[in-house]
């Protein structure tokens, strides 16, 4: 016990652990988490998808269970599945049986200054809902954090990451209490759904019914009897229908988002995207027919996969799938590939698909693996009963996708540069089909403009207010203009076009990412985290690489008709 | 091989230079034309747009506008864009057919830019903020005005636009006085510095304290008699200056012979023992029938280690004393901490209370704690000593930008400013966190030679005396009458279900006029009501709260330029489209070295 000077009570440094208690915790959890499960508490044996399809109301929508179920592990954990548990198991493992679950290292902390303070080893990564609830470091970080709250003071990250810590437990806490399950179709005052914590006050018989279904299911879940479990399921999600009429959603419904839950559409969308480049990779440049067809059938199926996905999500959102990042980074992908597509169509070359399932692929892959919020989220006011939102945002994302096309085709004007030198009407052909792409870009980015300030001014009354989010994207108009008046002007060459056209989407990254990540917190800040900073160096660095070893080729190459500065801009038909 | 139109252009001005057609005016009037001063404007556009953006995030949105976007200067490259797409097509004059997509976007571009300076010069725009029941027929702008009142006369309004610019402000009266405005300051408060006096004054310090919740800044002069000491509330400050050194060491005493008291209170009441440290240190007394107490030892600055305490010559002063309590055979040690009594362990046993409360006391524990600061007479050295008011205590030193934390209170002290002879300079800063200072304007009043300064913060008035009448001053929001009354009648709120997430907002309202063009309407978020020419739309909402009812915030837009802007939009996008459509691709034939031309 030591007096701890009241003025700031973190900076009296707490003791680690002993090594000898840390080890023994370390020894303890791990025991905790091999235990041989009791035979009639596992929760794999039970069949738990059959509860899959119960509606609950969260987040402002009504979604399958599912669905809350994989969203609540993901914020908890940080993972889809945890220990061979899926979602729905975690779930229901919380309810029926708190006891086991609750000693399970689930929980993810990320500062190591929090660990510090709650005498945990820096090197674990996530921690049980006990040892958290029995942390009185912990406790006391939070507590004070709340206080400040209340007193609408600032925070200290460590404080604000406390906090998030805590909302996983509430999230927990919610499954083992029930009142987080928010499945009863019965609103409250505020419009919420009631949960199998308020059915003590519920007397009437459709609430007895559910809760006949409920005791059936804890029940089955003691004694480990998995068809006795489905049939609890089934009773309970028959009774929760009677109880919520017309207020709960239709089986179709609540099956079609299963549907896009479990399809994982997008993951096959960028594999079909990956095989598709490989395949047109290896085999497609030389006489191979039909090597050229397999990748651009391969690329369609991916295409096929991608739209459906998407048209899922607008159907389950009921609105357009372009509200955040994440939904806006999948969108854009979609229109390289559309993009892609339909010139690939048009101009009958290789040079399209090929590129879009790069950028495609990347752009996809990316989207599934930077820490987004996927989950799908009713929209602010400011946001809705309006047209303009989908109208704007998705011409944007397509001028970006047609940007990203460019660059895509950019660099295989560098590689074909390094590699194939000689190859000069193949690269004059390219640099046609580049700009035209950025051609592309430049009409969709100036008519999503327009839509924007159309919006701006049907919302608010005002076009043009100099937001910096406006202004970059102002400014990107402006990269490309110099880039299509550069070439024009034959102050650049197809050599010069190609490297514009990599160094130009940067302006893009910017307006797209940068506006939000990095000047929103200021310059400095966190918007180079140091894990951010290490990624932008990287990708700097192989860029560089590229263009230096290119521009190296074209300097020595004695052929070097393809990107000199003569070949002409192309033509337009004569009057 | 050059394109089509390049060869023209070029064509043209060789001709024109063989002619000797062209003077040198006309070929700089060219170039304002060419394609090289579109890169140049455009580069330093964008340049100059990031810098802005940059400016925005780190200094807010008001420094941008003012200092980048609604310059004069900004409105000259704008205009040079103009002049630049303008003479672009006066070059290419007479058009030929594949450069009517060239006329069509760059026009577009003149008139979208003309467009803008129409809305900025004809337009308004303003909030409403409306109480349930209220009726408004004028709206707020986001300019600013200067209201004058002179004496009995009228009041009259001086408009200074979004962002107050230094210069003469025109009366337009002549018997008002002369006004200058001087300064103006987005987001600044005011804030004292000491600087350096030419008197012998005595010296200043400028403190920040922080605890018990709050933090201050505070001032303290040595010799002036309302500066030398502040009472703060929580606690009081005060600056001293020691005359000799004597009078210093005298008031920085060591704690060797410590003024404490142990104060003992018994389970079965009755009045509370008390036992002075260190007279009776060693010393054993009796607190009644078989229960007797001995004071073992006393810490000046005991330090907590896992075995018990210890003194420790570098912690701050936290008093402790080590005492016995024996009953019978069993004897049980506890200590007591003068400064933290939440940590006196000595409490009441379930079942077998041997002592009811321990505490210890320092003198003059309850009274308001005085923080002073002590000054060497010649030297440039301080302390800051936490003192009741015998004036004994032991002192920190003080030094620049040092944090001293005052234990027992759970006060930090940091010195931010010492001036050895100092006088109080009251100055507008910028606020020290973004956002949190006012919009003040410094205006010169009077005539020339004998005018008075003064200093207005927004949304209020000032008043002085000139020329023996009384002049007042407001920095007032502009305002704008309405072609109409417009009453609110109800707002109201949904929200998304089961969630905090507002999902709309909407107003009922009834406007009146003008002329007789009298309507019911709701307003709500995305669905703006257009009446009279002006647009008025659902911006913000406040719930009813108290005895106060909701209040909504409707923003009204009156723009005439509008309209050019749209046309101007949908001929860009007509033109640009028209530029895909139309340029073929080179492609690659087997049989060709040339590249083909039609698509």
């Amino acid at each position: 016990m030591k007096p701890i000077s009241r003025s700031s009570p973190m900076k009296t440094p707490m003791k680690p652990l002993p090594r000898t208690l840390t080890a023994l915790l370390l020894v303890s959890l791990g025991c905790v988490v091999s235990l041989p499960a009791q035979s009639v508490k596992d929760a794999k044996q039970m069949p738990v998808e059959s509860t899959a399809g119960i509606a609950i109301l969260s987040g402002g929508r009504v979604k399958p269970l599912e669905t809350y179920a994989d969203e609540s592990l993901r914020f908890v954990s940080g993972k889809s599945s945890i220990g061979g548990n899926s979602p729905l198991q975690v779930l229901w493992g919380f309810h029926f049986d708190p006891e086991s679950y609750r000693g399970k290292a689930w929980i993810r902390m990320d500062s190591q200054e929090l660990k510090e303070l709650c005498g945990f080893s820096p090197a674990l990564r996530r921690f049980s809902f006990d040892s958290l609830m029995s942390n009185e470091g912990f406790k006391k970080v939070v507590e004070r954090a709340n206080s400040l709250r209340k007193e609408e003071k600032p925070l200290s990250a460590t404080q604000k990451d406390a906090l998030a810590v805590y909302a996983k437990m509430e999230r927990i806490a919610g499954f083992i209490e029930g009142n987080g399950l928010t499945i009863l179709p019965r609103p409250k005052e505020d419009g919420s759904w009631s949960s199998p914590a308020d059915l003590k006050t519920m007397v009437d018989p459709e609430s007895q019914a559910v809760q006949q279904s409920l005791a059936r299911l804890a029940d089955a879940w003691k004694r480990g009897d998995a068809t006795q479990f489905s049939a609890g399921a089934s009773s309970l999600a028959t009774s929760l229908q009677t109880m919520g009429g017309d207020l709960y959603p239709a089986r179709s419904e609540l099956d079609r988002e299963i549907l896009y839950n479990r399809l994982h559409a997008y993951g096959w969308a960028w594999k079909a995207y990956l095989l598709g480049f490989l395949m047109l990779l290896l085999f497609g440049f030389g006489d191979k027919v039909w090597a050229r067809r397999a990748g651009l059938v391969l690329v369609l199926i991916g295409f096929l996969f991608h739209s459906g996905g998407l048209g899922l999500r607008w159907a389950i959102a009921g609105r357009a799938p372009v509200s955040d990042m994440y939904e806006s980074l999948v969108f854009m992908s979609w229109g390289v590939m559309a993009i892609g597509i339909v010139l690939e169509f048009v101009y009958k070359t290789r040079f399209f698909v090929f590129g879009a399932s790069l950028m495609g692929f990347l752009a996809l892959m990316f989207s599934e693996h930077l820490p987004l919020d996927s989950s799908i989220n009713p929209l602010v006011p400011v946001l809705a009963h309006t047209s303009w939102l989908s109208i704007h945002v998705m011409t944007i994302m397509l001028s970006y996708s047609a940007f990203a096309l460019a660059m895509g085709l950019a660099h295989i004007v560098l590689g074909i540069q390094i590699f194939r030198p000689g190859k000069t009407l193949v690269l004059r052909e390219l640099s046609s089909l580049l700009y035209k792409t950025l051609q592309v870009g430049i009409l969709f980015l100036a008519a999503g403009i327009a839509f924007g300030a159309i919006w701006a001014n049907e919302s608010w009354g005002r076009y043009w207010g100099w937001d910096p989010k406006e202004t970059w994207s102002l400014i990107t108009f402006f990269v490309y203009m110099i880039i299509i008046h550069a070439r024009f002007a034959a102050w650049i060459g197809n050599f010069g076009l190609a490297i514009l056209s990599i160094t130009g989407f940067l302006s893009v990254v910017m307006t797209y990412y940068g506006v939000n990540y990095i000047l929103a917190s200021g310059l400095h800040s966190y918007g180079f985290s140091s894990g951010g900073m290490l990624y932008a160096v990287l990708y700097g660095v192989v860029e560089l690489a590229i263009i230096l070893g290119a521009w190296l080729r074209f300097r020595t190459a004695v052929q070097n008709k393809g990107l000199a500065r003569e070949a002409a801009v192309p033509t337009p038909p004569k009057a | 091989m050059e394109p089509a139109y390049l060869r023209t252009v070029r064509d043209k001005e060789r001709k024109n230079e063989m002619n000797h057609e062209e003077s040198v005016g006309m070929r700089l009037f060219r170039f304002l034309g060419k394609v090289q001063f579109t890169m140049i404007l455009l580069i330093l556009g964008g340049l100059v747009m990031a810098l802005g953006t940059i400016i925005e995030s780190k200094f807010g949105t008001e420094a941008a506008q003012g200092g980048i976007y609604h310059t004069f200067l900004f409105d000259f490259y704008l205009f040079l864009i103009v002049v630049n797409l303008v003479v672009a097509v006066i070059n290419r004059i007479p058009i030929q057919r594949h450069q009517w997509a060239f006329v069509l976007t760059h026009s577009s571009i003149v008139l979208l830019l003309f467009g803008a300076w129409v809305s900025r010069t004809f337009g308004h725009e303003g909030t409403l903020a409306l109480r349930e029941g209220d009726t408004l027929d004028r709206m707020t702008l986001v300019t600013a005005d200067l209201e004058v009142r002179y004496g009995d006369g009228e009041a009259q309004r001086i408009p200074l636009g979004r962002i107050p610019r230094p210069g003469l402000l025109d009366t337009a009266r002549s018997e008002h006085p002369r006004l200058q405005l001087l300064r103006y300051e987005g987001d600044a408060e005011f804030a004292v510095q000491l600087v350096d006096a030419e008197e012998e004054k005595g010296p200043g310090v400028k403190l920040h304290l922080d605890g018990k919740g709050m933090h201050f800044n505070e001032w303290l002069i040595g010799d002036h008699r309302s500066f030398r000491r502040k009472d703060l509330g929580p606690v009081e400050v005060a600056i001293l200056v020691a005359h000799t050194e004597k009078t210093l060491a005298d008031w920085l005493p060591e704690l060797d012979s410590p003024e404490v008291t142990l104060r003992v209170s018994l389970p079965k009441g009755g009045p509370a023992r008390e036992f002075r440290v260190p007279a009776d240190l060693g010393k054993e007394f009796e607190l009644e029938e078989g229960l007797k107490i001995k004071l073992v030892s006393f810490l000046k600055r005991a330090r907590v280690i896992d075995k018990g305490i210890e003194e420790d010559p570098k912690a701050p002063i936290n008093p402790a004393l080590i005492f016995s309590v024996q009953r019978g055979d069993t004897m049980e040690t506890h200590t007591v901490f003068s400064q933290f009594p939440e940590f006196n362990l000595v409490k009441g046993r379930v079942g077998d209370p041997l002592i009811a409360g321990v505490s210890l006391l320092s003198p003059d524990a309850d009274e308001k704690p005085l923080i002073r600061i002590l000054v060497h007479p010649e030297s440039d050295r301080l302390w800051v000593q936490l003192a009741a008011s015998t004036g004994r205590g032991a002192g920190h030193p003080l030094r620049q930008d040092k944090t001293v934390v005052l234990g027992n209170l759970g006060f930090e002290i940091t010195l931010l400013q010492y001036v050895r002879h100092a006088k109080p300079d009251v100055k507008l800063a910028k606020a020290e966190k973004k956002g949190d200072g006012a919009r003040w304007i410094q205006v010169l009043a009077g005539p020339e030679g004998d005018a008075q300064e003064v200093w207005i913060s927004y949304g209020s008035s000032q008043s002085l005396l000139v020329d023996g009448k009384n002049l007042v001053l407001g920095f007032v929001p502009a305002v704008q009458p309405l072609p109409f009354k417009i009453q609110l009648e109800k707002v109201q709120a949904d929200y998304h279900p089961g969630s905090s997430r507002a999902s709309q907002y909407s107003s009922e309202v009834k406007i009146q006029g003008p002329e007789g063009q009298d309507r019911q309407a709701v307003i709500s978020m995305n669905r703006p009501l257009d009446h009279a020419g002006y647009r008025l739309f659902q911006s913000g909402f406040q719930k009813a709260r108290g005895g106060a009812p909701a209040v909504t915030w409707l923003s009204v837009s009156y723009d005439p330029g509008v309209t050019l802007v749209y046309i101007a939009f949908f001929a860009l996008i007509l033109g640009v489209g028209w530029y895909v459509k139309s340029n073929p691709v080179q492609t690659a034939r087997k049989s060709q070295h040339q590249p083909t031309g039609e698509r």
